[in-house]
């Protein structure tokens, strides 16, 4: 913290401690002088004189007017003795409230403090935490994007070489090809980035979740024969609000991760349950898990466990958005090195 | 009624408090001091406010023999009983205790009267400090008062430990402070 603030603060508890005094002492002399009200004083008093009276009166009784008499004088001898001593109660009153007050607004104090303290932390391990993504980000960027430039220099080149020393038609166009297979390896990369740009709203319509979620695991064996993949389903139609094209694209990004984590032979299990106005489909791998560290920032964009030149970490974020986009979430449930789970919300169908 | 043996003349020097006072006699009695105070202590108008409510005032005498590092102390409790409209009144010298008496109002001052012994000497002429302090209250009323003012200060749970702090602050607080002090000095010699 900065010296002036702190400064500010120490002057504002020191204020405040001022000002409750002030209320303290108020405080204290209100409760006093109610106890040692002078009226209050002569109606004991009276009190003390009637029992005498009554046990005139009533001498059968005297021992409870006796009691009673007793127990009065006692309050009366507790409240000169308090009376004795008004200033200095008053005064330790004061010093009790103030000190209590003080303490409280220490505390308060402090832990404001540590909390700003702990959120300057936070946020700055944010920053960093952010500029390594940025910056892990643009080593794939230009990787991604160097590899096929050099290798289509290298053809351009070989282009020149071959039409000056006069190479045949089909050597020379080989060559082209080549230029234009990098070319479009540039293209795809970039495509990458568009649709994570232009992720459109969905156009929601009531979909059979289990019967989209069943039909989208035959078309994914097909890519992946040695995936064991199966839809755990509970009775009855289970109609989601969805779009049915974005949805896909979300379970491709899940499942070619699971495919990834799994080498290929591991199974992968849609577990889907109702929760009130909520569905559930728990995507369920036993890959090798993602790494504790990792975990937290999974969902932010260009993190991701792959080498470069595999993936630029958009696929989570990208499903995550759309996820969003049709009023549910995708979160990652648990993760070990026995397989992880993503949760996929949706909204129910009516 | 202690009888003496010799009564000598004494060199009252000083009274702090209540110049207009009379002072007290001073006796010797073998090797026994004994001191009968004056009758202007109780009917002092602060005194006699306190004698009149039904706190304990407590008459504390101490008493020094010069070049003796020892001092003796003599205690006076009277309290008036507003029931039966008596005083109860008791001594403590040193270890004796006498038994609380029960008086009239009426023969309050001359029970007052009675020596006290306030110190023993051995030599044949030695000077004696001696102090009164008049105390308001007993410490068993102090005690009490204090118990119940921490609890109309709101710690009401015993086991709290609140209760404890607020019972340590509030206690210090409530002290019998001297209503009245005086201050003697009497040389007694000859036995």
């Amino acid at each position: 913290m900065k010296g002036g603030t702190f400064g500010a603060i120490v002057v504002t508890v020191a204020l405040a401690t001022l000002l409750f005094h002030a209320v303290a002492h108020q405080v204290s002399s209100v409760f006093l002088n109610a106890i040692l009200r002078p009226d209050l004083r002569e109606v004991i008093e009276r009190s003390l004189l009637d029992q005498k009276t009554l046990r005139g009166l009533d001498p059968a009784n005297e021992k409870r007017y006796r009691r009673r008499f007793d127990d009065t004088q006692r309050l009366l001898n507790r409240i000169d003795v308090v009376a004795m001593n008004r200033e200095q109660v008053i005064r330790r009153f004061e010093l009790i409230l103030s000190g209590t007050f003080g303490a409280i607004l220490f505390l308060s104090t402090l832990l404001w403090t540590i909390r700003q303290r702990r959120n300057e932390e936070r946020r700055r391990g944010e920053y960093l935490a952010r500029l390594t993504s940025w910056q892990e980000a643009s080593r794939r960027h230009a990787h991604e994007i160097k590899t096929p430039l050099t290798a289509a220099r290298m053809e351009v080149d070989r282009l020149v070489t071959l039409t000056a020393d006069g190479a045949a038609v089909s050597e020379v166009r080989r060559a082209a090809e080549s230029v234009y297979e990098e070319l479009d390896r540039i293209a795809r990369f970039t495509k990458e980035f568009s649709s994570f740009a232009t992720i459109g709203q969905p156009l929601l319509r009531p979909e059979a979740l289990d019967r989209l979620l069943t039909q989208f695991c035959e078309m994914f064996a097909g890519a992946w024969p040695s995936l064991t993949l199966r839809v755990v389903a509970p009775e009855g139609p289970i109609l989601v609000n969805a779009d049915r094209d974005l949805l896909r694209q979300v379970l491709v990004n899940l499942c070619t991760n699971s495919a990834h984590a799994t080498g290929g032979h591991g199974s992968v299990t849609f577990a889907i349950t109702r929760a009130g106005e909520r569905i559930y489909a728990d995507v369920i791998d036993s890959g090798c898990g993602i790494a504790p560290a990792l975990q937290p920032r999974i969902f932010e964009p260009y993190v991701t466990t792959r080498e470069i030149g595999s993936g630029m970490g958009l696929g989570l974020p990208i499903s995550r958005k759309i996820l969003l986009d049709h009023g549910g979430d995708l979160t990652l449930l648990s993760s070990s090195p026995a397989g992880s789970t993503f949760r996929l919300t949706f909204v129910r169908a009516t | 009624m202690v009888k003496a043996r010799a009564v000598l003349p004494l060199i009252l020097i000083a009274g702090i408090a209540g110049a207009q006072q009379q002072r007290p006699t001073v006796l010797r009695s073998a090797d026994r001091v004994l001191v009968t105070l004056p009758d202007s202590i109780l009917n002092d108008q602060t005194v006699r406010n306190r004698l009149e409510s039904a706190l304990t005032t407590t008459f504390i005498l101490k008493s020094r023999i010069r070049g003796v590092p020892h001092e003796s102390i003599v205690r006076i409790e009277i309290r008036y009983d507003l029931w039966d409209e008596i005083y109860h009144v008791t001594r403590v010298e040193g270890q004796n205790r006498t038994a609380p008496q029960q008086i009239a109002k009426s023969r309050l001052e001359s029970w007052w009267r009675m020596p006290v012994e306030i110190a023993r000497v051995s030599a044949d002429r030695a000077t004696v400090d001696v102090d009164l302090i008049v105390l308001p209250f007993s410490s068993a009323e102090e005690s009490d008062a204090r118990e119940w003012l921490s609890k109309s200060g709101g710690a009401r749970d015993p086991s709290s430990d609140a209760k404890g702090v607020v019972d340590i602050l509030i206690g210090t607080t409530l002290s019998a402070r001297p209503i009245v002090s005086y201050h003697w000095s009497a040389q007694v010699g000859g036995r």
